[in-house]
């Protein structure tokens, strides 16, 4: 139990089911947003380890939320990971421009993505 | 997946559909609407995401051809018009059947693949195509062939079934596409009811030619030999040939829609099994063999190849590893990438994923030594670094990514227990920062990707250099990696009730709320028989506090079963929208309280009178464009539906501004059919020959159109609304419009009755059939021939004896008065003669069951406070 604290912003409800028990399984604390402003605003309440970010939301999108995040202060270590259904490099690119630290094209695989989660809050195997 | 996670996206991607439905409904009325096709974009976009989670690719694939389709309106590339509307609701309707279907039985039908395959490439079709559209057929079928192997096609192949097939067919089929023939995986799925319908599915499969191996296997698991129906197809046909499309195609010309063909990739093919080896002999071949493909020295390789084949044994990995290669090698000109992989395989005994997609890796030998085999969690961490590396080396020196990236470089080293290379990063970031440059921590950064354990194995470093970019997007789909698959586990925050335990729980507060009523039957006996007036009062005492609760109980499972009209009103504006098209009319349909609440029973059976009214409405009460401009109205009519709560009720109106109902015409029509008299129909004033419509065999259609049905008019309207106990009324003025008004009760679970006595017995009589209660003294009663009758006043009251209807013996009674019930059923009033009246009560009502469900007249039972049964009447069917 590592007790990592992850913030999964995502507006499909299976999707952030998906999550939630995926990664809640794997040990780490789990809170949903269901959209970027949410997401935003849960995030400066602060104490994530991690952000997982969609990139198709209502509201703000994915890109959005990302450059925001990295314009506050107190997010800007903050790591993140956007997570899209386009393969596409130009998306992926967008996304690191905008300041994420990863991509992962859905549907991601149960075990990378924790693996992927393991990685990026330093959490032990 | 899980099924927990199938319940939770099914009802999602019910609400998605209905989203994207009616934004597109908005769309078409206002194709420049950017909240709409955002709204509709995102919902199917989310769909395709959620969907993605389980095992449904047609699925998933109809959906993407729709988003992109969208993803063109929404950037203004395309414009949307009504045929595209048409076609992507229609899209929407098929993937909303596969949802029920997934729903049903955990998985989409056999023929969704062939199905998804071809809605899609209509979709397609448009995308990109706006002015080439008149190109006509064979520009078609010649843009169909052209698309760059479609990337729609290689996904539809279920690895497992290329796995099928047999290893030496895979080969050969692998030999000639890497001579650069087609070789196509063709999927056929017949019918289940193929057999009647005269198709052999093996022949029709068999015509197909060229085949180089077929796979048949049952479509659904075979359930158990009781439900075996031999009569219906359960098989699946895969078939691999060297045909071109087109041939099989013609092969398959009849079967086309139950068929998918898709091209087969050399790396798709290859499979490789054996026992792990090891010895200088791999290592020396891996050496030389990559300096030839390397120099493209491809004659030498093959010699090298051939060689190695003849001296190792036949059932080692390795070298049916290298029968793929020589295989690969055997082309004029053979690709280098799959080469380079396959040399890569024979080297190090396992087989790396090439550039540009996954080769199923899963058949390396299970005994591989732990340093050999694949680490996912190594490639990813490269990966993750790699990314970071880079995103910093594009962005040049900036203090706020420099904090993100530190924050995962370190974390990736933690998390590998990587101290020593941490201290160094953590360094070179501190340099970083101190100088206001990035290149500190690129060169650390590339130095811990070059480092040892990070390293990627040596047989890779043989491929291709990939480029950096292609990491982060080879991540994600990796399938073979794990596969241990979690079972779900929700959070719960809300509960989704099956709506059968509601029901039961329902009967059971029913059951409670008529028991209870045992108490002052108890209350009275105690008093009476035992003269214990304190007990007696203990006991009221007691049954008023479980009436209370009784009562809260009922009004809080009532508040679960409520639903919003909203349910049936929602779907309204596709319907109205199709037949207005069909009918060649233009209507706007407006929704008015769409919030208001009523038991589901009512909601759900209040559908089908309602689209009976809309129906009606359009076809006959909404008049064409041309006529009523020329009535001086708006070429566009409007329909309004509303909804409203008006004390107990719920009241529905269904108003539009038509054509109106014409009284002359009614009662023409009305005498025509013989429905009433000439002379009667004379007589009736204009809102009583509305009203014929109402009567049974009533149509003023002159031609039945497929629309409002066939002989089923309003009569059919009006028994159902009332036997919710509700009531319908219409009101028409020529030439402005017609009002339908349904009002109907909030709550049918409870129904409130009178109990009456009859022939000595008991008998409960439904109270919203009620009007009134006379006693009517017995020289009033007038005799008109047989019948009787009463006038009250001053209406003529035909009166009826309840003994006699039912026929029980008539007991004489000495009284001065009748007791009469007047009750108003099917629109008239009629008086009921019944020996006396009793008390009301709310009761539960159940229905007749067993060999009583034939008996007419009764709407069921319920029990009395006292444990009796009683029969509750249903005057309609008595009178």
């Amino acid at each position: 139990m590592s007790g990592k604290r992850i913030l999964v912003v995502e507006d499909g409800i299976t999707m952030r089911m998906f999550y939630q028990d995926v990664l809640g399984r794997a040990g780490f604390v789990v809170e949903e947003a269901a959209n970027g402003v949410e997401g935003l605003e849960k995030a400066l309440l602060g104490g994530f380890d991690l952000m997982i970010v969609d990139i198709n939301m209502p509201k703000m999108d994915g890109y959005e939320l990302v450059s925001r995040i990295r314009r506050e202060p107190s997010l800007q270590a903050t790591p993140v990971v956007t997570i899209s259904t386009e393969a596409k490099d130009a998306d992926a690119t967008r996304a690191y421009e905008a300041g994420a630290n990863f991509y992962i094209v859905k549907p991601a695989d149960p075990v990378l993505l924790v693996e992927t989660a393991r990685l990026l809050t330093g959490a032990p195997v | 997946m899980s099924n927990l996670l199938l319940a939770r996206f099914i009802p999602e991607a019910r609400e998605l559909l209905q989203i994207s439905a009616s934004g597109l409904l908005k769309l078409e009325r206002n194709p420049s609407d950017e909240t709409a096709v955002n709204e509709v974009f995102r919902a199917v976009h989310t769909i395709k995401g959620s969907s993605g989670l389980f095992d449904a690719g047609a699925l998933t694939r109809l959906v993407h051809a729709a988003e992109d389709l969208l993803g063109e309106v929404r950037s203004d590339a395309l414009r949307i018009d009504s045929a595209l509307v048409d076609m992507l609701l229609d899209s929407l309707d098929q993937v909303g059947q596969w949802i029920d279907e997934l729903e049903r039985r955990d998985a989409l039908p056999a023929d969704a693949d062939a199905v998804a395959h071809r809605m899609a490439a209509q979709l397609r079709r448009r995308l990109g195509s706006q002015d080439g559209e008149a190109a006509g057929a064979p520009a078609d079928g010649a843009q169909r062939e052209a698309e760059p192997a479609p990337a729609d096609a290689v996904a539809t192949l279920p690895p497992a079934l290329l796995a099928r097939l047999p290893a030496s067919a895979c080969l050969a089929a692998f030999r000639r596409a890497c001579g650069g023939e087609a070789v196509h995986l063709v999927c056929y799925a017949p019918e289940p009811g193929c057999f009647f319908n005269g198709t052999d599915p093996l022949q029709a499969i068999r015509q197909v030619p060229g085949a180089l191996a077929l796979d048949i296997a049952a479509a659904e698991p075979w359930g158990t030999l009781e439900d075996l129906d031999p009569y219906q197809c359960n098989l699946h046909f895969a078939l691999l040939t060297e045909a071109p499309r087109a041939e099989i195609e013609l092969a398959m010309r009849y079967e086309l829609d139950r068929t998918t063909i898709a091209p087969v990739r050399p790396r798709d093919l290859v499979r490789i099994a054996g026992e792990p080896s090891d010895g200088p002999i791999w290592d020396d071949f891996r050496e030389t063999a990559s300096a030839f493909l390397a120099a493209g020295r491809y004659d030498e390789l093959r010699k090298a190849v051939a060689a190695l084949r003849s001296v190792a044994g036949p059932t080692l990995w390795r070298r049916q590893a290298l029968d793929w290669l020589d295989a690969a090698l055997s082309a004029p000109e053979p690709d280098p990438a799959l080469a380079a992989a396959l040399v890569a395989a024979a080297g190090s005994g396992r087989l790396d994923p090439p550039p540009g997609g996954p080769l199923p890796t899963a058949q390396a030998p299970a005994s591989q030594p732990a340093s050999q085999a694949a680490d996912p969690r190594r490639d990813l961490a490269h990966s993750v670094l790699a990314s970071q590396h880079r995103s910093l080396e594009r962005a040049g020196y900036d203090a706020e990514r420099l904090a993100s990236v530190g924050t995962v470089v370190e974390n990736v080293l933690l998390s590998l227990g990587r101290d020593a290379d941490r201290a160094a990063i953590q360094a070179a970031f501190a340099a970083a920062r101190e100088a206001r440059s990035v290149a500190p921590v690129l060169s650390a950064l590339a130095a811990v990707l070059a480092g040892a354990p990070l390293q990627r194995p040596e047989a890779a470093r043989a491929l291709p250099e990939t480029d950096l970019q292609e990491f982060a997007t080879e991540v994600a789909p990796g399938p073979a990696i794990g596969g241990k698959e979690p079972e779900a586990r929700i959070a719960a925050k809300s509960l989704k009730v099956d709506q059968a335990k509601i029901d039961l729980l329902m009967n059971l507060i029913g059951e409670l709320v008529v028991s209870k009523n045992a108490l002052p039957f108890l209350a009275k006996r105690a008093e009476e028989t035992y003269a214990s007036r304190e007990m007696s009062r203990e006991i009221k005492e007691q049954y008023a506090v479980i009436d209370r609760l009784a009562q809260e109980m009922q009004g809080t499972i009532m508040q679960v079963r409520m639903l919003p009209v909203a349910e049936i009103f929602d779907r309204f504006p596709r319907l109205v929208r199709d037949l207005a098209r069909k009918l060649g009319k233009r209507i706007d349909l407006v929704l008015e309280g769409e919030d208001t609440a009523a038991d589901k029973t009512i909601i759900e059976a209040l559908g089908d009178p309602l689209l009976h009214i809309v129906r009606n409405s359009l076809d006959h009460g909404i008049e064409a464009p041309d006529e009523r401009r020329a009535a001086g109205k708006s070429a566009t009519a409007r329909i309004l539906l509303r909804a409203r709560q008006e004390a107990d009720s719920v009241v529905i109106e269904v108003q539009d501004n038509g054509r109106g109902i014409d009284p002359a015409r009614i009662r023409g029509a009305a005498v025509a059919k013989g429905v009433v008299a000439q002379e009667e129909a004379d007589r009736l004033s204009d809102q009583e020959a509305i009203n014929l419509i109402y009567r049974p065999g009533f149509s003023t259609a002159a031609e039945i159109s497929d629309l409002s049905g066939r002989g089923v008019g309003m009569d059919v309207v009006l028994t159902t609304v009332e036997k919710l106990g509700g009531q319908v009324s219409v009101s028409s003025r020529l030439g402005e419009g017609t009002t339908t008004r349904l009002a109907l009760p909030l709550s049918m679970a409870v129904t409130r009755i009178m109990i009456v006595e009859a022939a000595g017995s008991l008998y409960g009589v439904p109270m919203d059939m009620i009007v009134e209660t006379v006693r009517v003294p017995r020289e009033r009663i007038r005799r008109i021939k047989k019948a009787e009758t009463f006038v009250l006043r001053e209406t003529i009251i035909p009166l009826l004896r309840l003994s006699r209807l039912l026929y029980l013996p008539e007991q004489p009674r000495g009284e001065a008065d009748a007791a009469v019930l007047v009750c108003q059923v099917g629109g008239r009033r009629v008086g009921l003669i019944i020996d006396n009246f009793r008390e009301g009560m709310d009761v539960i009502l159940k229905p007749l069951e067993g060999v009583l469900t034939g008996i007419d007249g009764y709407a069921g039972t319920t029990l009395l406070g006292d444990g009796r049964v009683l029969l509750v009447l249903d005057l309609r069917e008595l009178l």
